[in-house]
């Protein structure tokens, strides 16, 4: 077909539908009735239209069409209202990264929350704490802590944390040099230092101690129960002559523990916990390991908190590091840790002769402090010591549970003695594991009650009524204080004194009890 | 389209009244099967209700309409092109070979019955020319034929050119033609000379 055949072929094509113009359609009308070819082409074209439009066209079915209008009612109805608003690209992102940041603001929180210790269960933290670092302990009992010397290489920006801690560190020295005389040269006694530095510090000084701490938040929302409870036993320590203030000085020993749980562990009296040790160590006479005391036991008992000796004394010890000091109240603070320092002797009397190697906490505690030697190296030391107030935190804490360990294994002792029958020696491994300087309440409590037991048993009144009262005391609210109340009450009737018993079990109210 | 646009669901009923049976038509031709065009059918008008937001008076109604028709039997057509599809000659009777086809059971328009008869007999025939066209060609003849669709637009609907759409509609009448002489049917079994459109 050519090119002309098919132009015409659409003109027809055209003319049979009725595309064409008027005129055009003349014109192809025209051309039709003069071309015979065309006029056939034409009439094929009508003949099958004629034959074609015999189809049938079906009517659409109705169904679906209520369905079709009511959709298209609400689609107009939606229309009416207004376009929708347009998707941009903000919006199609606001959903994702509004979860995302939701997520990560969640994810963030939890971890704040899983790092803070003062919002997490305190007594799990505490476990944790102390199943750390009795790893630690069981790993290298003796090794010198490489933390320390890190620390004293850290840059001492504050002036007021030095002058608090100046006398930590002076302590620290006495201690570390004691050891060093009874050949024992390791281990660090920062943490006995720390809660002195606590112990000894009134209110303004503790709010000092948690600016340098301030980038550890943990360790001053620890020590802040702590050095509380200790700055009062410590005063009491100090008006109750030397057998107190060996008691203030174990109270340190364990405060890592009743620190860290401060709702109820907190609560055992220091004082009365160190009296039985003195009476226990004194009755058994096995001070021999530790140095002889050579600070007069009864010097505590003068020192007023804020006389003007301790601060001489004070300036003496720790020039370097008091200079700075912005506060009156640190050289105060000073003092009294200073006094501290100086109870400490008694302690030496104190620590039991099975405190055995690995009872660091013990022999440190023992150590005499206050000889003249200890204190000049502890001037020289004092700059690296006062660095070491977190860890030394950390160190008492793991003493201190180095010490409940001992004193539970004391006490397995003492279940198999008492299961030999032999009470008598019961008896010794709880005074034992009193000694160690245990400050759980419930393992404390335990202790003395069984102590009180054994020496029912063998016939020694006095020892289990000493044991006790000092339940009945410490614990008055504790139901270890009720039996022992009711032992006393026994005891003492048997002993004809029945009338005088109930005087322990009445004071054994809080309010009477003295703290 | 436009009233509908606005908000108006009468304008679109009307659309609908209007246009349904011409399209349905197209669509029953073109797809071969009654109710896969009616679903195609329903879908076609759901489109133009959720098109209507976008929808531009460049062309007419009823050639966007037809596009959108006209695009849904060729997706339904590639997804039948895997199944087995029923031919509208098969015989309804299983195994048999006999009884009505579906074309067949198509409904008439409505006529006499003399000429009911003559249709009913013309039926097959026609539909089967029709069928036997190929679909490019069966399409436009559809469009042109029962729809009143200008070739121009039918250029639009299929997206080719308007030159194209001519010679796809000479080939289809010269395929209709030499169908229905092979059917034994010509221009002169029309009673009243008419066509279908025009």
């Amino acid at each position: 077909m050519t090119a002309r055949a098919t132009h015409v072929q659409d003109r027809l094509l055209e003319l049979t539908y009725g595309e064409l113009s008027p005129d055009e359609s003349r014109l192809v009308e025209a051309h039709v009735d003069e071309c015979p070819s065309c006029r056939e082409a034409l009439e094929e074209i009508r003949g099958v239209r004629r034959v074609m439009s015999k189809l049938s066209q079906p009517a659409a079915p109705e169904g679906g069409l209520e369905s079709l209008f009511a959709y298209a009612q609400q689609s107009a109805r939606r229309a009416s209202a207004g376009p929708p608003p347009k998707s941009t690209w903000w919006r199609k992102w606001l959903v994702p990264a509004g979860g995302l940041a939701a997520a990560v603001t969640f994810g963030i929180i939890a971890h704040e929350v899983a790092q803070a210790p003062e919002l997490q269960n305190p007594r799990e933290q505490v476990m944790l704490e102390k199943l750390a670092a009795t790893a630690q302990e069981a790993r290298a009992p003796q090794a010198p802590p490489m933390e320390m010397a890190e620390r004293s290489a850290e840059p001492v920006d504050d002036g007021v944390t030095l002058g608090v801690i100046g006398p930590v560190a002076e302590e620290r020295a006495g201690i570390d040099q004691d050891l060093g005389l009874r050949g024992s040269g390791k281990g660090s006694g920062s943490g006995e230092h720390l809660e002195i530095a606590a112990a000894a510090g009134p209110p303004k000084e503790k709010v000092d101690l948690n600016r340098r701490q301030s980038p550890s938040r943990q360790g001053a929302k620890k020590r802040a129960p702590a050095a509380e409870e200790e700055a009062r036993y410590a005063d009491k320590a100090m008006l109750g002559g030397s057998k107190d203030a060996l008691a203030v000085r174990r109270g340190w020993n364990s405060e890592g523990g009743a620190a860290a749980m401060p709702s109820r562990d907190a609560q055992p009296s220091f004082a009365e916990e160190g009296s039985v040790v003195a009476q226990s160590s004194t009755g058994a006479g096995r001070a021999g390991l530790s140095q002889p005391s050579v600070a007069p036991p009864q010097a505590p008992v003068a020192a007023p908190p804020t006389s003007s000796p301790r601060k001489k004394a004070d300036a003496e010890t720790a020039p370097s590091v008091a200079a700075p000091a912005p506060t009156s109240a640190a050289p105060e603070a000073r003092a009294e840790r200073k006094a501290a320092a100086k109870m400490a002797p008694p302690v030496a009397a104190a620590a039991p002769p099975s405190a055995a190697p690995e009872a660091n906490s013990g022999k440190r505690a023992a150590a005499p402090s206050a000889a003249p030697e200890s204190a000049q190296r502890g001037m020289a030391r004092s700059e690296i010591a006062h660095e070491s107030m977190d860890l030394g935190y950390d160190r008492a804490q793991s003493r201190s549970d180095a010490a409940r360990a001992q004193a539970q294994a004391l006490s397995e002792k003492a279940y198999a003695a008492q299961r030999d029958g032999s009470r008598q020696l019961e008896a010794r491994y709880l005074k034992e594991a009193l000694a160690t300087g245990v400050a759980d309440a419930g393992t404390v409590t335990n202790l003395l009650l069984r102590l009180c037991d054994a020496h029912f048993a063998v016939g020694n009144a006095t020892e289990g009524e000493a044991a006790c009262e000092r339940v009945v005391r410490e614990f008055p609210s504790s139901s270890a204080a009720r039996v022992a109340s009711r032992r006393l009450v026994e005891s003492r009737a048997r002993r004809g004194e029945g009338e005088a018993a109930s005087e322990p079990a009445t004071g054994a109210t809080p309010a009477e009890t003295p703290r | 389209m436009l009233s509908f646009r606005g908000g108006d669901p009468r304008a679109f009923e009307q659309l609908v009244l209007r246009h349904r049976t011409p399209v349905y038509h197209f669509i029953l031709r073109l797809a071969g099967h009654p109710a896969r065009a009616e679903d195609l059918l329903q879908e076609t008008w759901l489109k133009v209700v959720r098109g209507a937001q976008d929808y531009q008076p460049r062309a007419r109604f009823t050639t966007w309409v037809y596009t959108i028709a006209r695009n849904l039997c060729v997706d339904s057509a590639r997804k039948e092109s895997y199944r087995r599809a029923d031919s509208l000659d098969a015989p309804l009777g299983a195994g048999d070979g006999e009884g009505a086809a579906l074309g067949e059971r198509v409904p008439d328009g409505g006529a006499s019955p003399e000429r009911g008869a003559h249709n009913r007999r013309l039926q097959p025939l026609i539909e089967a020319a029709l069928r036997a066209l190929p679909p490019e060609q069966r399409e436009v003849f559809l469009l042109r034929e029962y729809s009143g669709i200008a070739f121009k637009e039918i250029a639009v609907v299929t997206g080719v050119s308007e030159n194209t759409v001519k010679s796809r509609m000479r080939y289809a009448l010269e395929g209709l033609r030499r169908k229905l002489a092979e059917l034994g049917v010509d221009g002169d079994l029309a009673e009243d000379g008419r066509t279908a459109v025009g």
